[in-house]
């Protein structure tokens, strides 16, 4: 399933899109990430993901409103698509079956 | 908050570079945001994270694409550009070799230029620590006393406010031996004491032990990584003792040397507190106010030197009633910017540095200077190519980037192979400089200097060849003219800069080497040939006499040597007398406030039979007691001093011995020729001393020398055999001098070379341009010398320009270069017409390469076309 695989930053830019649901735009996107993980995103680095992955057909993104701070400009609201979906899916799922093979031993040894 | 307030220039570059399709809502987060961050980090943080996301923001996938035309562009315009050198293959190697010389002398100095820049720079606080050096006042007299005495930096740190801390550094100055446990002796003549605060202050970085445990103990030791090898071999340093002046240390702290951009090169510490009561007893040091005592302070930030030195004074005059001033001076200038002599810091002429940087920047600007003459000479040629692309629709600017493309491409090829021979020249370099250079691709400013080195040629190159071929308009097809006569002056005058700069290296060159001959054969007063010095290295902490036996007995075991034909002690090398003193010296009749500085020498009877000093009035002196108080002066000293008729009988005192005038001695010199003669005193030494001296026969010398040095190691076998020869040691005082000579005359031949390049391309082109004028020429009947003299009479002209402009300029230098002698030579005529006449011999050489060529040719090929 080669067309799914996703690296981790790009995950995460797709998992808070869909948790978003609707509100994702640049700077949401930003906040949530850093609140969730407690690391702090560029902008730069955030930008090139997105567009990677609607490029990719895993987001699909549409012309919002705009606001006073914004100076006119308008929000680029971004959405997960069918395909961005079944690809954190199948992220999950493979890293399900991974943690499943995973023996008792090492798993004891895991931090905490 | 106000909504047209917000940064527009960030934004601005934003629309610039970033792909148009993303960037409204892009602007508008980061807008959201900077209006967030101004509430909450305030506005000038805001606008500093708002630029800083906008660099970030700079990264593929966020760019614009480049324009398909755009690529298009810079395809063909490469392509012609290959084309270009691969049609004109001698132009384009002309250039690459000239600008490959050009940019690698270029590298090469800049990088020793910012390496010497970064001397003693690297301390923490580097810029607030200040040095402190005396100035003694005589008659006439000054001399300038890098140390201080230690009265003056207890005082100095308790009275004045603005000194924050004091840093005291003292050398050994008498052959320290260090003797380990295993009963193994060193001689360490890098030994020094510092105060407990040095360590800490100029960046010392502890490897084993620690700087604290060094601090504590006042017998304790601290060593170079490499010392502690030496001393202790593969043993565990920190703990050893070992003994040095009869008093045993411990080691108590190993470190790594200081990088080679530091002065302070001193390899063994001992604490200060541990110099008394050892050598004197710290009232003692006070009542004799010893010069000895290197001090650097740390001012605090609100610095007024010139109250300082006033206050400094004042407290000097509390301590020594000899006329001294005091001045201060930063420490990140000791290295460069400050020459006085008798430093233990090593010091460099800044001014010299400087001036081989700028003329290594004159050897690039000289091959840059060449490509420019050469893309304009080549105008015409490319005026159908050029109109034609213009008629079809390019614009000035696209063969301008044309124009900037091909200066690029030859550029950055002649800049990787400059960075080639950097590599491969630079440990020459670092050897003849002493510095530890290096291509150093993680020191910024490495980088600096490369990229300033790349863009600064490149641009100058480009500039004006590119305006000139963009400025070709189609018209000039069918007017068969394009700018020429205007190239052809401009051409002149940068030919004519080339060979003023030329010319004004090689006149240097030939001075420089007058004046270093001049030195090897000036006459000093003396006869030093085949003298040889031995210095007997004897502790200070052993009474001086202790050894006297053993140094009669050395003195008597190399006079039984069949090849010596004298043999004196002395207590310096008489090439080189650097003991001065101040004050001690009177005279029958002097005048109370009259206060000397003279320079000192201890001799007997023997010395005279070495070097047959030449006596003015009276007489040298004997072996006998009788002797012993007394001295001689030498003619200098009696003038400068003013000492009343008759001097010869004239009672006197010298370092508190009373005895009178025997002898005044005709001048000699006796340090390097920068100096003048100076006042001297020699006094009388019993037949003790530091050295010894002898006339040697210069047959089977090398047998000589190793009797000697078996009779050394017998008597001082804890001590190594050094000897110089009189003559060496001369040179080794004007290595700087001879230094300069050889980087000079690498410089002058790569700049001839670089003007002759020019001289070359230039007749080629000439000679190609004027193929059918030649042929026509020699269908008439023109004789073949008649066709040289009409291609080369244009340069001979701009030769004899650049000479009249070169003459001036380099007498003003070059005079100002001898007036650093005493003694030196004066400017003659023929020093500037032999280097004038050289430079149009040889540029005459290589312009007839190609015009001999033409003027040769078969007139019916060039005709047939």
């Amino acid at each position: 399933m080669k067309q799914y695989q996703i690296g981790q930053f790009e995950e995460i830019v797709l998992l808070t899109v869909g948790i978003l649901d609707g509100k994702a735009y640049g700077v949401t996107i930003k906040d949530e990430i850093e609140l969730r993980l407690e690391r702090s995103v560029s902008i730069g680095a955030l930008q090139v993901t997105l567009r990677r992955l609607e490029k990719k057909g895993f987001l699909s993104s549409a012309h919002g409103e705009t606001s006073k701070t914004r100076r006119g400009r308008p929000k680029l609201f971004f959405a997960l698509t069918a395909v961005g979906r079944k690809a954190i899916a199948y992220n999950r799922d493979v890293r399900n079956e991974l943690w499943n093979a995973l023996p008792q031993s090492i798993l004891n040894l895991n931090m905490k | 908050m106000d909504d047209q307030d917000y940064p527009r220039t960030p934004l601005i570059i934003l629309r610039w570079f970033c792909n148009p399709k993303y960037h409204p809502d892009i602007e508008g987060d980061l807008l959201e945001m900077y209006d967030r961050r101004v509430q909450t980090m305030g506005l000038t943080r805001a606008k500093w994270l708002l630029v800083k996301d906008i660099l970030l923001l700079f990264r593929p996938g966020i760019i614009r694409a480049y324009s398909s035309n755009h690529q298009f562009m810079v395809r063909e315009n490469l392509k012609i550009a290959g084309r270009q050198i691969l049609r004109n293959k001698v132009f384009a190697s002309i250039n690459l070799a000239g600008l490959t010389v050009g940019m690698t002398t270029a590298l090469l100095s800049l990088i020793w230029v910012q390496n010497e820049w970064s001397f003693d720079r690297f301390y923490p606080d580097a810029q607030k620590i200040y040095r402190i050096i005396c100035h003694w006042e005589g008659s006439g007299e000054h001399l300038t006393v890098p140390q201080v005495p230690i009265q003056l930096c207890d005082l100095a740190r308790e009275e004045i406010s603005e000194i924050e801390e004091l840093f005291i550094l003292a050398l050994a100055w008498d052959y320290p031996l260090i003797k380990t446990s295993t009963s193994e002796f060193f001689e360490e003549n890098d030994l020094a004491y510092i105060s407990d605060n040095w360590l800490d202050q100029f960046g010392y970085l502890a490897t084993q032990g620690s700087i604290e445990n060094f601090r504590a103990n006042k017998f304790g030791m601290a060593l170079t990584e490499e010392r502690a090898r030496k001393f202790f071999g593969m043993e565990d340093p920190i703990g050893q003792t070992v003994e040095l002046y009869s008093t045993s240390y411990t080691v108590e702290l190993v470190f790594k040397e200081n990088p080679v951009n530091s002065s302070f090169k001193q390899r063994v510490f001992i604490p200060l507190a541990s110099y008394w009561p050892h050598r004197l007893t710290y009232e003692e040091e006070i009542r004799s106010h010893n010069y000895k005592f290197v001090a650097f302070f740390k001012a605090s930030d609100q610095l007024d030197s010139e109250m300082i030195e006033l206050q400094l004074t004042g407290l000097m005059e509390r301590i020594d009633s000899k006329p001294t001033s005091i001045s201060i001076f930063p420490l990140v200038d000791m290295r460069f910017k400050t020459q006085f002599s008798g430093d233990i810091f090593d010091h460099k002429n800044g001014k010299l540095v400087h001036t081989f940087a700028l003329i290594a920047i004159l050897i690039l600007l000289a091959a840059i200077l060449n490509y420019i003459n050469f893309s304009t000479a080549q105008i015409n040629q490319r005026v159908a190519e050029i109109g034609t692309r213009k008629i079809i629709g390019a614009t000035s600017l696209n063969i301008f980037s044309q124009i900037i493309t091909e200066t690029v491409v030859i550029c950055l090829l002649s800049f990787i192979a400059a960075l080639a021979a950097s590599y491969y020249f630079m440990p020459y370099l670092a050897d003849y400089t002493d510095l530890d250079l290096s291509l150093d691709f993680s020191n910024k400013y490495i980088w600096i200097v490369l990229l300033l080195v790349l863009i600064m040629a490149t641009l100058i190159a480009a500039i004006y060849p590119g305006l000139l071929h963009a400025g070709v308009r189609p018209i000039h097809l069918i007017q068969k003219r394009g700018g020429n006569e205007k190239g052809l002056s401009m051409r002149g005058i940068l030919m004519v800069g080339q060979f003023t700069a030329a010319i004004i290296v090689l006149i240097g060159t030939v001075v420089i080497y007058k004046q270093l001959q001049f030195i090897q054969e000036k006459d000093v007063g003396y006869d030093r040939s085949q003298v040889m010095s031995v210095p007997l290295k004897y502790n200070f902490g052993d009474d001086h006499w202790e050894n006297a036996d053993r140094f009669d007995n050395f003195k008597n075991e190399i006079e039984k040597i069949a090849e010596f034909e004298a043999v004196a002690i002395t207590d310096a090398n008489v090439a080189n007398i650097h003991k001065r003193n101040s004050g001690t010296l009177s005279w029958e009749g002097k005048a109370k406030d009259q206060s000397v500085i003279v320079s000192q020498l201890r001799a007997n009877a023997d010395l005279h039979s070495i070097f047959d000093f030449e006596m003015e009035e009276g007489r040298w002196f004997t072996n006998d007691s009788k002797d012993f108080n007394n001295i001689i002066m030498n003619r200098t000293a009696v003038r400068e001093f003013d000492i009343p008729e008759p001097v010869v009988g004239r009672a006197s005192s010298f370092q508190g011995r009373d005895g009178q005038i025997v002898g005044v001695v005709e001048d000699f010199i006796f340090s390097d020729l920068h100096s003048t003669i100076e006042p001297l005193v020699i006094w009388h030494n019993q037949g003790r001393g530091s050295m010894l001296l002898a006339k040697v026969q210069p047959i089977g010398i090398n047998q000589t020398l190793v009797k000697v040095e078996g009779i050394f190691n017998e008597i001082f076998p804890e001590k190594t055999f050094e000897y110089t020869f009189l003559d060496q040691s001369f040179r080794q005082m004007h290595e700087a001098d001879l230094k300069l000579n050889v980087l000079l005359r690498i410089f002058t031949g790569l700049l001839l070379f670089i003007s002759c390049l020019g001289i070359l391309g230039l007749t080629l082109f000439e000679a190609q341009r004027r193929r059918k004028e030649i042929a026509i020429r020699k269908v008439l009947g023109a004789g073949v010398f008649g066709i040289l003299k009409q291609l080369s009479k244009q340069y001979f002209l701009l030769i004899a320009i650049a000479f009249l402009i070169a003459m001036p300029v380099a007498a003003f230098f070059i005079q100002k270069w001898l007036n650093n002698f005493a003694f030196h030579i004066d400017l003659q005529w023929w020093f500037f017409i032999i280097p004038g006449i050289s430079a149009a011999l040889i540029a005459t050489a290589a312009m007839s390469f190609y015009n001999m060529k033409a003027a040769l040719a078969n007139p019916v090929h060039d005709l047939r076309e």
